[in-house]
């Protein structure tokens, strides 16, 4: 009897419980584009002298949010480029809510670095049809994701003041064009994306909101190691941001630098407005510039290769604010990231026809859901 | 030459706009926030409306999981009001949190005036936003800052 007393009242207090939790709930969203890009030399972002239909992209995001306190979250990206389709997980990882000052993230979870990381290919939250390249390109810094551990909060202070914080543990996978460093190494050009892992590493960001709308301030931090059992170096990166998003006029700036001990480093930096004619013409313009260097490796053979400057403007169209038609004119000066095939570096710097200035026009279209 | 003149068609329309009697001046209808009748909460600031609804807050001042719930007919004049924000400006900043892992949920449109009374009715961690005058009895309406709908200083209007 007394067993069944408490059984019964067992029941009633996770009854109870459970109608105080919200019920678990499926979200789906999605994101995708397509660009054509076209330059007068070098390839670049989505453009080849001949020009380029075939990149498209699109994503599968899904969240399933099982109570108030437990969500899962995965993101599924295919992409489809001159080489084919990839496909990759953006993220999968479990969230545990304690608070909202105090979430627990497990998995392969978006690196929380800068303004854009995470959200890398949704192209209806940015003016241009591609993220700044000094800093998001294919330049060994951010990933898309660490496999890890993390806890991340935001914490407000009052009278519009904010503070969101993210510190991680784990592992994280770069890619980097290295192409320029093979030819100035002087070995084989074997592959143009080359990709590292590095592990053991911690990295932090903190971003402030300030009591002007729209206006937040901040900078995130990681430090690992990397490189082959026997030869491996710390590799860190630091990085600052301000963004202040108002109805007609965006504003965003963002610098980063990067130190490979004993191997050498680099910076970044990129400064992007966009400001809106009506609801839906908006003008955007950007500069960026990357300068890396190499320890051991001299530019002397070609200087541009270990440099990227870039101008660009765009002119976008948008029907709604999830779906937006862009068009882009990008100049390039330098060869860190725009070149020819890597397999046809050596042979045209050695023939004297390596441009170092990339003209580039992308048209294209980016929505979401 | 010919100068820019004024004729009298243009007159005639200004004179019959200034005889006709004075249209009666439509002030613009308070938006309630209301929430589930058993909901402890009798008040809300402008700044905790904010934070729930930029989803940065997850959960409502008293502890309860939110669900944020819009109405069509006054959502462009409720976040320009309580966010400052148009409503372009906020789905784009929806469509980021969504897509960084977020845990937050972006609002719900519920169709029919009806249908969001009662969803605000039957589900405890509810918030919407809807004319004061269509709140009705079903569901409880929150001061903002203090000040009820009925008040000349309140806040959303």
């Amino acid at each position: 009897m007394k067993l069944c007393c408490f059984i019964t009242a067992m029941l009633g207090i996770a009854a109870s419980a459970q109608a105080q939790e919200p019920a678990p709930r499926l979200d789906l969203h999605g994101f995708g584009g397509w660009a054509y890009g076209k330059t007068n030399a070098n390839n670049y972002l989505s453009g080849g002298p001949q020009g380029t239909y075939r990149r498209g992209s699109f994503a599968l995001n899904l969240s399933a949010h099982l109570n108030g306190k437990l969500s899962i979250i995965g993101q599924t990206f295919w992409e489809q480029g001159e080489d084919g389709t990839s496909t990759e997980i953006d993220y999968a990882f479990a969230e545990w809510k304690f608070s909202d000052a105090l979430k627990l993230r497990v998995g392969k979870v978006k690196q929380p670095f800068g303004i854009y990381t995470e959200v890398f290919d949704v192209g209806t939250v940015r003016p241009f049809l591609s993220l700044p390249q000094s800093i998001y390109g294919p330049v060994g810094t951010i990933a898309v994701g660490y496999q890890g551990i993390g806890l991340r909060g935001t914490r407000p202070f009052g009278r519009g003041w904010t503070l969101a914080y993210d510190v991680y543990a784990g592992g994280i996978q770069l890619e980097e064009y290295v192409a320029p460093f093979q030819y100035l190494r002087g070995d084989t050009i074997d592959v143009g994306l080359a990709s590292e892992s590095t592990r053991d590493l911690v990295g932090t960001r903190l971003v402030l909101s300030l009591p002007v709308e729209g206006l937040s301030v901040g900078g995130s931090a990681y430090s690992g190691i990397e490189g082959d059992p026997g030869a491996t170096f710390r590799h860190s990166v630091i990085g600052a941001q301000v963004e202040y998003l108002a109805d007609r006029l965006w504003l965003r700036a963002e610098y980063l630098h990067e130190n490979k001990t004993g191997e050498g480093g680099g910076d970044g930096v990129y400064g992007e407005t966009a400001y809106f004619l009506t609801r839906q013409w908006q003008l955007a313009a950007r500069y960026e510039q990357l300068v890396t260097t190499r320890t051991g490796i001299g530019s002397s053979a070609a200087p541009s290769l270990l440099k990227h400057h870039e101008f660009a403007v765009g002119l976008n169209f948008w029907v709604a604010p999830e779906f937006v038609l862009k068009a882009s004119y990008h100049g390039v000066t330098g060869n860190r990231l725009a070149g020819p095939d890597p397999d046809e570096l050596s042979a045209t710097i050695a023939a004297g026809t390596l441009n170092d200035r990339t003209r580039l026009i992308q048209l294209g279209a980016q929505f979401s859901f | 030459m010919k100068t820019p003149g004024v004729g009298f068609g243009t007159l005639g329309i200004a004179l019959a706009l200034a005889l006709a009697p004075p249209l009666p001046v439509q002030a613009q209808e308070a938006i309630a926030v209301v929430v589930h009748p058993d909901n402890p909460l009798t008040t809300i600031s402008r700044e905790e409306l904010r934070r729930l609804y930029l989803g940065t807050s997850t959960i409502l001042p008293k502890g309860e999981s939110v669900l944020l719930l819009e109405s069509a007919t006054v959502r462009e004049r409720f976040y320009a009001a309580a966010l400052g924000m148009s409503l372009a400006r906020f789905k784009r900043h929806w469509i980021g949190v969504v897509f960084s892992g977020g845990s937050g949920t972006p609002p719900k449109e519920v169709g029919g005036l009806d249908d969001l009374r009662h969803f605000v009715a039957t589900h405890r961690g509810a918030i919407a936003f809807l004319g004061a005058a269509e709140a009705g009895g079903t569901v409880k309406v929150l001061a903002v800052d203090g000040l009820r709908p009925d008040d000349p200083r309140y806040p959303l209007k």
